[in-house]
């Protein structure tokens, strides 16, 4: 352990308190909320739309994860063991639906097999149906959003069960082929208990997206917590009840983690460390390459091809003057407001990573990691959380300012950018702490010793060492905060201030007015902006180094 | 004796690389044998070619007169009545103990099973470890039981990948003694696989020799010690004197005593003379060599020296000695 003054520890761990303090105000006013006085609000959602919401979260969530689990597993086995035509193409490409933001899905995905869609205009022409003669399923469903969010979400188990497979030490598979156990036998008592914490961890991030996810699902018209939370502020008026509505959400994925970390204690994935032999993968038959098909593409098809065809198709066709001006207006919203989140969170998550390599102390660790807890909560629930800390200081300063300088600031925090910046930096911050977080322990501490050694200072040593060290996970960073930022629509739905709308606003209001056609290339924009940090995640996951370095 | 083990002129690519290059070898049933050679040398394919993780461009391998692979057959490595024992002994990190030696065994009634886990574990000496994780077991202990675990299948043929190389040298001689008698007992051909040519030595009765995929020379332990067929070969257990007896300057270097196996000697006129024996002592007003440089290897001694006619030759002294660098001295063949 390495020796500072008291002094400077203390300073350190105090900075960081306040600023992870106010990253997780939100969270606290949610929590708070429980002990206020609802005005009958509460007693009236509970009798009347609370079991719904119950009853509707839970089926959707534990829908979504046995489908995301089912596709994923299977897919990442298929593409790691099996060897047919196309395999490189197509592990790539199953990763693509993380470019889709779930609304956009939903609203494409709809508009295909809906009575006017498409797909049911040509079965009807081919066999002479009408309207009643046939049976076909509502994709504005509980079931449809199972089907629409497991399309989207499958690929965090994906990624998580691939990356599981790819580091798998080998001599394990060998070693109980060797010892007489088939293939199957092989996958049921050695890999799977072996990836198990790959596929709970892949498992637990779809649930917290699903327990999170508001656009699609608010579209398929199923009332769950989140959508929950948002109509009982915005048609009941209620922000307590809002309030004790979330704080209901953020207890239950309290839960979920608690129990996830139950379950994974002490569990570890072998990874292989040494020499790293490639898995002879299997080679198909003709009915072994079809299954294998039949495995992959779906997913990807249904995940990403067909919403974004659909999109460029109704922007081809549609795609007016007016659309384009919408395009170009929206567009330098959403990215001004994405860049100063990006960059406000990077900076954030740099200074408190390197006040945490410059005074490793227990409570200043524990603080930092603190910090990224707004990703495990909704957005619809930290935008909640954000209003009425954000009205107050805004009336404090703004009287401040009044009473000293006589001047009238009016809502110089809701009324203009800097609320909604600051609600999206709370929720990605998580974001960038990961990246810079890794890129610190690539750095090896010897690196700092040595810098140290040649009489260079912590100022110095930061700028001359570390700074250029970590460039391009800064650069990342600010990267992924800046697409998560521009794909999200709930917090910007609750604090944008009037007259601001970004692209996923605009999209999620002409959906809803079912005008998806003059929204379209705004839908395109923002999957071109979310297959950024997919190509650059591809280097990561697809890389032949990546046993080289676990972690 | 049976047969044991067999390959016979087994080649092997990867992409376009020639990994092995009609390679043969045998092994009867309860003898061990060391493959010997550098890393990249072709010795780990090899092992991978007899457990069938990888497959032969061409050849043959049998055990015990079954064929395992040849033109027409490829066991599948599961089928294969082959054991192995690899270099970070691939513990299963899930379960515990008795369940790794118990793994290959669970076609076998509950109670037989566990019996025959005992018996191993008491074999390993480790009668108490059963419930243990593999985590909690020292290197030389996971050792054991990934040995055990491979025994209890009962193969015929061991292949043990740089088995004893992550441990530290005081426990590899016990578990060395102890890995062999469990083998030998179980009556099994072993292929052991090493980069330390001392390791060979004190475990093989015959060893080959392989470099850059081709078997350089093959016999037993002596015959490959004492009578090496090519330099190389000398060099693979350290500093050698390669001696040219009719170079017309040099010629055989004018030291006192006389080679007298020339059985060595070569069409050349060359002869390899291993460092231990040549002698050296303080020159008594009779020198004939300085001393150049001095390695201690412990209980020995290497000498670099540099004889009148600036040949040089390597000497290997018994310890302790009190010759040192510059030294003039007198050396003379043993």
């Amino acid at each position: 352990m390495r020796r500072y003054k008291t002094s400077e520890v203390w300073g350190w761990i105090l900075l960081n308190t306040v600023v992870v303090a106010m990253l997780l105000l939100p969270l606290g006013d949610v929590l708070l909320s429980v002990f206020k006085d609802s005005e009958g609000v509460w007693g009236h959602l509970a009798e009347t739309v609370l079991p719904r919401y119950v009853r509707n979260t839970a089926l959707l969530a534990i829908g979504v994860v046995t489908a995301t689990v089912l596709i994923g597993l299977s897919s990442a086995w298929v593409v790691t063991h099996c060897e047919f035509p196309g395999r490189s193409l197509v592990q790539w490409a199953l990763i693509l639906p993380l470019a889709i933001p779930s609304y956009l899905l939903a609203y494409a995905t709809t508009d295909f097999f809906q009575y006017s869609g498409p797909l049911q205009t040509i079965l009807r022409d081919m066999f002479q149906w009408e309207r009643g003669d046939y049976w076909f399923p509502t994709v504005r469903s509980l079931a449809g959003a199972i089907c629409i969010l497991s399309a989207g979400l499958y690929p965090y188990v994906y990624l998580a069960c691939r990356t599981a497979f790819l580091r798998l030490d080998s001599s394990m598979i060998q070693s109980s082929r060797l010892l007489g156990a088939g293939a199957v036998k092989t996958f049921f008592k050695v890999t799977f208990p072996l990836i198990r914490p790959a596929v709970i961890a892949g498992a637990m991030l779809v649930l917290m997206e699903t327990l999170a996810e508001f656009g699609a699902v608010d579209y398929c018209a199923v009332d769950t917590f989140a959508t929950g939370i948002y109509r009982t502020w915005l048609s009941h008026g209620s922000l307590v009840g809002a309030g004790q509505l979330s704080a209901c959400l953020v207890g239950f994925i309290v839960l979920m983690i608690l129990g996830q970390r139950l379950i994974t204690r002490k569990k570890r994935i072998a990874t292989n460390n040494g020499a790293s032999t490639e898995v002879q993968r299997i080679e198909m038959g003709v009915f072994g390459k079809l299954a294998a098909y039949i495995i992959v593409w779906p997913p990807v098809l249904i995940g990403f091809l067909l919403p974004v065809w659909i999109f460029i198709d109704m922007t081809l066709e549609n795609g007016d003057q007016r659309a384009f001006e919408l395009l170009g207006e929206l567009g330098r919203n959403s990215i001004q407001v994405s860049l100063v989140v990006a960059i406000v969170a990077t900076m954030l998550s740099f200074a408190l990573f390197s006040s945490l390599r410059r005074c490793p102390h227990l409570f200043n660790r524990i603080i930092v990691s603190g910090s990224g807890l707004g990703y495990a909560i909704p957005g619809t629930v930290i935008a909640i959380g954000c209003l009425s800390p954000l009205f107050l200081v805004e009336e404090k300063i703004a009287d401040w300012c009044l009473t000293l300088f006589g001047e009238d600031i009016g809502f110089w925090l809701t009324g203009s950018i800097i609320g909604l910046a600051l609600g999206y930096v709370c929720r990605f911050i998580a974001v960038s702490n990961g990246m810079i977080r890794s890129g610190y322990q690539r750095i090896s501490l010897t690196l700092d010793d040595a810098s140290f050694a040649l009489g260079r200072g912590p100022v110095k040593t930061l700028t001359g060492v570390h700074l250029p060290l970590l460039s391009s996970s800064i650069f990342i960073a600010s990267l992924m905060v800046f697409v998560d930022a521009m794909k999200e629509l709930p917090i910007t739905l609750v604090l944008r201030p009037f007259n601001f709308d970004t692209l996923s606003v605009r999209v999620y209001q002409l959906a809803s007015d079912e005008r998806l056609d003059e929204a379209a290339a705004s839908a395109l924009a923002i999957i071109v902006v979310g297959l950024i940090p997919i190509i650059v995640l591809s280097k990561y996951v697809f890389s032949k180094n990546i046993n080289a370095n676990p972690g | 004796m049976n047969e044991g083990l067999k390959i016979s002129a087994v080649s092997h690519f990867y992409a376009d690389y020639q990994s092995l290059d009609q390679v043969s070898l045998q092994i009867g049933s309860g003898s061990v044998h060391c493959l010997l050679g550098a890393s990249g040398s072709g010795k780990s394919t090899l092992l991978r070619l007899v457990a069938g993780l990888e497959i032969p461009f061409a050849g043959e391998i049998k055990v015990n007169g079954r064929i395992l692979y040849d033109e027409q057959t490829n066991l599948l490595p599961e089928k294969r009545p082959v054991g192995l024992v690899f270099q970070q002994y691939a513990l299963f990190p899930h379960l515990t103990v008795a369940a790794n030696i118990g793994y290959g065994i669970s076609h076998l009634k509950r109670k037989q099973r566990l019996e025959l886990v005992d018996k191993y574990l008491n074999l390993i000496e480790l009668p108490d470890s059963g419930d243990a994780m593999p985590h909690e077991l020292s290197g030389g202990e996971q050792q054991r039981v990934a040995l055990a675990r491979a025994l209890c299948c009962r193969p015929q043929v061991m292949l043990l990948d740089e088995p004893f190389s992550n441990l530290d040298p005081r426990l590899r001689t016990d578990l060395r003694k102890l890995t062999l008698r469990l083998l030998k007992e179980a009556d099994v051909a072993t292929l052991l696989v090493t980069h330390d040519p001392r390791e060979a030595l004190a475990v093989a009765e015959s060893m080959t020799i392989l470099e850059k995929g081709k078997v350089i020379q093959s016999g037993n332990v002596e015959e490959l010690y004492f009578k090496p067929n090519s330099l190389q070969a000398a060099k693979i257990f350290g500093p050698v004197n390669s001696i040219s007896t009719h170079h017309k300057n040099t010629g055989m270097p004018s030291l006192p005593g006389e080679i007298t196996d020339l059985s060595g000697l070569d069409e050349d006129g060359t002869i390899l003379v291993r460092p231990e024996f040549i002698q050296v002592r303080h020159a008594n007003g009779d020198s004939n060599a300085v001393v150049i440089e001095k390695t201690n290897e412990g209980s020995t001694t290497l000498l670099l020296l540099e004889l009148e006619s600036h040949l040089k030759v390597f000497a290997r002294i018994p310890n302790p000695t009190s010759l040192e660098v510059d030294e003039q001295v007198h050396a003379s063949y043993a």
